[in-house]
C-alpha cells in the first residue's frame, strides 16, 4: 500500500497504471463480497431449511419407530404410516414422467430441428408461457376438464391417480422441452453436417447423431421434470382424491407426500404436526436421492 | 412447392386440433343437457362416490359427531372417501359427479347441489331453527356467574340485530331472526371480557368481539379457542366471563350455570348431484353410507 501511495505522489510516467490497478482491486473486493453474500444467502436458507425439517421431523420418526412410520399403511390422527403416500408419490411421478418425457423430448427435437421458422416464433413463446402458468390454474383446468372426462370414460369418482398423472405430465412439459431443446441446440453443427456428408438422411443424422450427443442435457431435463412432478402440491390436491390408502388402481384416488402435508397442516398439533414435518423429511430425502443420481450420472458422463 | 405443402400440413393440423377441441366441447355440453333433461340415465349399479372433508376440518368433526361416526380421536368416515380441502372443493366435486354424495354447510348450498331430506325433513334454516333437522347443532354461549356491566352489554350485543347479522356474515345461521337493535352504543364502557371455549364457536364470537370493540374502543375482549369442554368448565368455575360450547349442556352442567343461550346454529346438509333420484335418508342410513357400508346406489335406492 505504502509503495503505491509513494508512487502516486511521485507522478512518474510508469506509475499511473499501477494506481489504476489498485483502484480496481478495491472495487473488485467489494463486488467479491457482494457475490459472496449472494451465494451465502442461498446456502444459508438451504441450511436453515434442512435444520428446521430434520430437527422437527427426525425425533418424531424415531419416537414413533422408523419402520412403523415408513412402512405403516394406516394414516389417521393417531397412527402415522407413510407407505401409502410414498407409493403414491412414486407411482404418480413415474406415470407423469413416462408420459410427459417422450412428448417433451420429441417436441424439443421438432422445435430444434424440424420446426418451420414461423411456427417456431409461435411455439417457443407458447412453451415459455406454459412454464409461467400458476400451478393452481393447472389444477383448476384438470378439475374441470380431465376429471370429468376420466369419470365419463372409465367410471369411478374421476378424482384419481390417472388425473394426477395426466396433469403432472402436462406440467413437466415446459421444463423438459426447454432444457432438451437447449441441449440439442448446443450440439456442435459439425456433428450434423458430418453425418449428412457421410450420406445419412436428415432424420437419421438427428436421431442417431445429434440427439445422442445431447443425451446428458436431455437427461438433466428429465431429472428436473421428476423434481417438479414429485414436488407439485396445489394442483395435485385438487384432482388426486387424497385418500390415505395404498394406491388401488389408476382410476382410484391416491395421496402423495406433498398433498399429505398440505391437507392436514392447518389443523394438526402435537405428534400429528411432527408427523407431517417428518413427511417433509421423507420428501427431502427423495429429492436428495434424485439429485445425487443425477450428479453421479453426470460425472460418469464427463469421464 | 415444398413450402406450400408444409403450410398446408400446418393448417391441416391446426384444423384437426380445433375440430377435436370442438368435438369434446359439444360432447361435454350434450352430456350436461342429457343429465339435465333425463334423470332416467342414472345407473343404480354404479358405486357410490363418497366425498368428505379433510381430517381435522370443523365441518367433518361436527358431521361425524352428529351422525354418530365419531370414535375418540379418529372418526369412522370411510378412508376410501375422496377427501377434498374446503367447502367449495366438496361442492364442485359433488356438483360435477352424478354418483357422488357428500356433506356441506347448509349456508353453502346452491342450485348446483341437491340437499337430501333427513328423516323426511328438508335441510333449510327454518327447520334447523325449529330443531326438526337433525344434522344441526347449537353454538351456545354460557354465563356462569352474573356478568359485570361490560360483559352484560357484550351479551346484549351478541343477541342484537347487529350481532346476529355477524353470524350470517361468518356463514352460520342466526339463532334469533328478529333480534332487537343494539342500544348500548352510547354507553361509556371500559374494562375487559374473557371468553373461552369451543373452537367452532370461536370464529363467530371473535367476529362479534371485533365489531363490538369498534364501538367501544376501551373494552378489551379476549376470545380463546380451547374446546367446548373447557368452555363449560371455565364458565362454571368463573375463570372466564362467558363460555362457548358447540354442544348442548347436560342437566348437571345446566344446573350449575346462570344462563345458556344459542348464539348461532350450524347445519350440515347431505348433498348429491341434482339429477340423482335420491330424496330422503334416515340418520342411520347417512351414518352407514359414510361408514362405507353401501357399495352401489342400488343398495340405497332399491
Amino acid at each position: 500500500m505504502e509503495h503505491i501511495n509513494e508512487g502516486a505522489a511521485g507522478k512518474t510516467k510508469r506509475r499511473p497504471p499501477v494506481r489504476k490497478t489498485a483502484k480496481t482491486d478495491w472495487k473488485e473486493k467489494i463486488m467479491h463480497g457482494v457475490f459472496f453474500m449472494a451465494a451465502f444467502t442461498s446456502i444459508l436458507s438451504l441450511v436453515l431449511i434442512v435444520i428446521f425439517i430434520f430437527t422437527n421431523g427426525l425425533p418424531m420418526m424415531f419416537e414413533y419407530g422408523l419402520t412403523d412410520f415408513i412402512f405403516g399403511t394406516t394414516w389417521n390422527r393417531t397412527t402415522f404410516g407413510l407407505l401409502p403416500m410414498i407409493t403414491g408419490s412414486i407411482l404418480v411421478t413415474l406415470g407423469a414422467v413416462g408420459l410427459g418425457v417422450p412428448i417433451g423430448v420429441m417436441t424439443a427435437v421438432f422445435m430444434a430441428e424440424f420446426c418451420p421458422k414461423r411456427l417456431y416464433a409461435f411455439l417457443k413463446p407458447a412453451v415459455n408461457l406454459m412454464a409461467g402458468i400458476p400451478s393452481i390454474v393447472y389444477g383448476f383446468f384438470a378439475l374441470r376438464i380431465i376429471v370429468p372426462q376420466i369419470r365419463g370414460i372409465f367410471g369411478g369418482p374421476g378424482n384419481s391417480m390417472l388425473a394426477a398423472i395426466l396433469l403432472l405430465a402436462i406440467m413437466i412439459l415446459p421444463t423438459v422441452i426447454s432444457l432438451s431443446e437447449a441441449a440439442i441446440r448446443s450440439v456442435p453443427r459439425s456433428y450434423f453436417s458430418g453425418s449428412m456428408a457421410l450420406g445419412a438422411s436428415h432424420e437419421r443424422s438427428i436421431f442417431s447423431v445429434v440427439v445422442p450427443a445431447a443425451k446428458s442435457g436431455i437427461f438433466s431435463s428429465i431429472v428436473l421434470g421428476v423434481g417438479r412432478a414429485i414436488g407439485e402440491t396445489m394442483a395435485v390436491v385438487m384432482v388426486a382424491g387424497n385418500q390415505p390408502l395404498m394406491p388401488r388402481g389408476l382410476t382410484e384416488g391416491v395421496r402423495t407426500l406433498t398433498t399429505n402435508i398440505v391437507m392436514e397442516m392447518a389443523y394438526a398439533s402435537g405428534q400429528h404436526r411432527d408427523a407431517l414435518v417428518a413427511t417433509g423429511v421423507v420428501l427431502f430425502v427423495f429429492i436428495m436421492i434424485i439429485n445425487t443420481t443425477f450428479l453421479i450420472m453426470k460425472t460418469k458422463e464427463a469421464k | 412447392m415444398k413450402k406450400h405443402i408444409k403450410l398446408l400440413s400446418i393448417v391441416g393440423l391446426a384444423a384437426t386440433t380445433l375440430a377435436a377441441c370442438a368435438d369434446t366441447g359439444s360432447e361435454g355440453a350434450s352430456n350436461g343437457s342429457d343429465g339435465g333433461s333425463n334423470g332416467g340415465d342414472f345407473d343404480n349399479s354404479t358405486n357410490l362416490h363418497l366425498v368428505t372433508r379433510e381430517v381435522g376440518s370443523g365441518t367433518r368433526d361436527a358431521f361425524a359427531e352428529l351422525t354418530g361416526l365419531d370414535d375418540g380421536d379418529n372418526d369412522l368416515i370411510a378412508p376410501e372417501a375422496t377427501a377434498q380441502q374446503g367447502t367449495n372443493a366438496v361442492n364442485s366435486t359433488v356438483a360435477d359427479d352424478l354418483y357422488a354424495i357428500g356433506y356441506t354447510s347448509v349456508g353453502a348450498l346452491d342450485d348446483s347441489l341437491k340437499a337430501i331430506q333427513i328423516d323426511g325433513v328438508d335441510a333449510n334454516e327454518e327447520n334447523i331453527l325449529d330443531g326438526d333437522y337433525e344434522i344441526a347443532r347449537n353454538f351456545n354461549v354460557i354465563i356462569g356467574e352474573d356478568l359485570d356491566d361490560v360483559a352484560a352489554d357484550f351479551w346484549e350485543f351478541m343477541f342484537s340485530a347487529e350481532g346476529q347479522a355477524i353470524v350470517d356474515e361468518v356463514g352460520y345461521i342466526p339463532s334469533d331472526t328478529d333480534a332487537p337493535a343494539y342500544e348500548g352504543s352510547d354507553l361509556d364502557l371500559s374494562g375487559s371480557i374473557d371468553v373461552n371455549g369451543s373452537t367452532s364457536v370461536y370464529p363467530v364470537v371473535e367476529a362479534m368481539a371485533e365489531a363490538y370493540q369498534e364501538i367501544h374502543s376501551d373494552v378489551q375482549i379476549a376470545v380463546h379457542s380451547t374446546g367446548s369442554g373447557a368452555g363449560v368448565t371455565s364458565a362454571i368455575e368463573g375463570t372466564s366471563d362467558i363460555g362457548m360450547a358447540s354442544r348442548d349442556l347436560d342437566d348437571d352442567e345446566t344446573s350449575q350455570v346462570t344462563e345458556v343461550r344459542a348464539v348461532a346454529l350450524d347445519g350440515i346438509a347431505v348433498v348429491v348431484h341434482p339429477d340423482n333420484p335420491l330424496e330422503s335418508l334416515s340418520m342411520d342410513q347417512v351414518a352407514d353410507i359414510f361408514r362405507g357400508d353401501f357399495s352401489t346406489w342400488a343398495d340405497i335406492l332399491d
